[in-house]
């Protein structure tokens, strides 16, 4: 069985578009949250390997939910998402102890890229 | 600091255009291209930059900053329909009205995003808010006097869409 990964992302298009790209490559997406709050949720349920997390998201932000994450588990593998590039928000997630950030648009090279990257 | 500055509105690289027109385009083109896998052209917008696209789904969003301005795109639901077809892979069929919503104002949040990085390299600091999405026919913006704006059309087979930028000083 493949990685499993977790979805925290608002959108249900990027949902969809990162499930498509991570289930052609072999992985398994373990969890859809739409909020930070349901992601740590999620994060305690499911155990995943990898979570890829959005930023601006309603409830709790990502970079919030993420501190949360890394609380209850140093180890897990957070990959942010954002359309946005903004050097402040990239040094909390450094801080935090994001690993990789990947700016939208994305395509399937970035996505794998950032979780062997990370593996 | 934007005292003065203009907004390219024909597409060259003005020397004192704050963000040249083709910056735009260039967001657009790669947006739509990365998470499309396919590539629009941007065609000439006919002389009345309002009526030549139904716009029955238009993303907006604001920008603010050293730079303040609203960019939308705006297209029919048959062209939002593709949009999220090409996105996610879906058939036709199963594109509903909020997954469109949804596509829409992620594909205007990335452009936003681009053209920010593009701005943050020319100097310019912008803070990128929050997107939303009109929905309904004939869909029209108004706007006052002082605001410049600037159209750009483009074309992927038979889907036109729009990107407009208007501009104005606080």
């Amino acid at each position: 069985m493949g990685k499993r990964v977790l979805l925290v992302d608002d959108s249900p298009v990027i949902h969809i578009m990162l499930r498509k790209v991570l289930e052609k490559n072999g992985f398994e997406v373990c969890g859809d949250a739409k909020n930070g709050k349901e992601g740590v949720e999620l994060f305690k349920a499911t155990a995943p390997d990898f979570i890829f997390m959005d930023i601006t998201m309603p409830v709790m932000d990502g970079l919030e939910a993420a501190k949360e994450i890394k609380r209850l588990d140093g180890n897990v593998r957070i990959i942010m998402l954002s359309a946005m590039g903004d050097e402040e928000i990239m040094k909390q997630a450094k801080e935090i102890g994001i690993f990789a950030f990947i700016k939208k648009p994305f395509d399937d090279y970035k996505i794998i890229s950032a979780l062997y990257m990370t593996d | 600091m934007s005292e003065g500055i203009k907004l390219s509105k024909n597409g060259n690289d003005d020397s004192d255009a704050a963000i040249p027109g083709f910056y735009f385009s260039n967001s657009v083109k790669d947006v739509i291209h990365t998470t499309m896998g396919i590539e629009p052209n941007e065609i000439k917008p006919f002389s009345d930059g309002y009526d030549n696209v139904d716009e029955q789904i238009t993303g907006f969003l604001n920008l603010t900053g050293d730079l303040n301005m609203m960019i939308t795109l705006g297209m029919s639901r048959k062209t939002a329909a593709a949009f999220v077809v090409y996105m996610t892979g879906v058939q036709l069929a199963e594109a509903k009205d909020e997954d469109m919503c949804d596509g829409i104002a992620e594909i205007i949040n990335m452009v936003a995003g681009q053209i920010k990085t593009q701005a943050v390299g020319r100097g310019y600091h912008l803070k990128v808010l929050t997107p939303f999405v009109a929905v309904g026919e004939k869909c029209r913006i108004v706007y006052k006097s002082k605001v410049e704006n600037m159209t750009k059309r483009f074309r992927i087979g038979n889907l036109d869409f729009m990107l407009k930028v208007f501009y104005y000083h606080l």
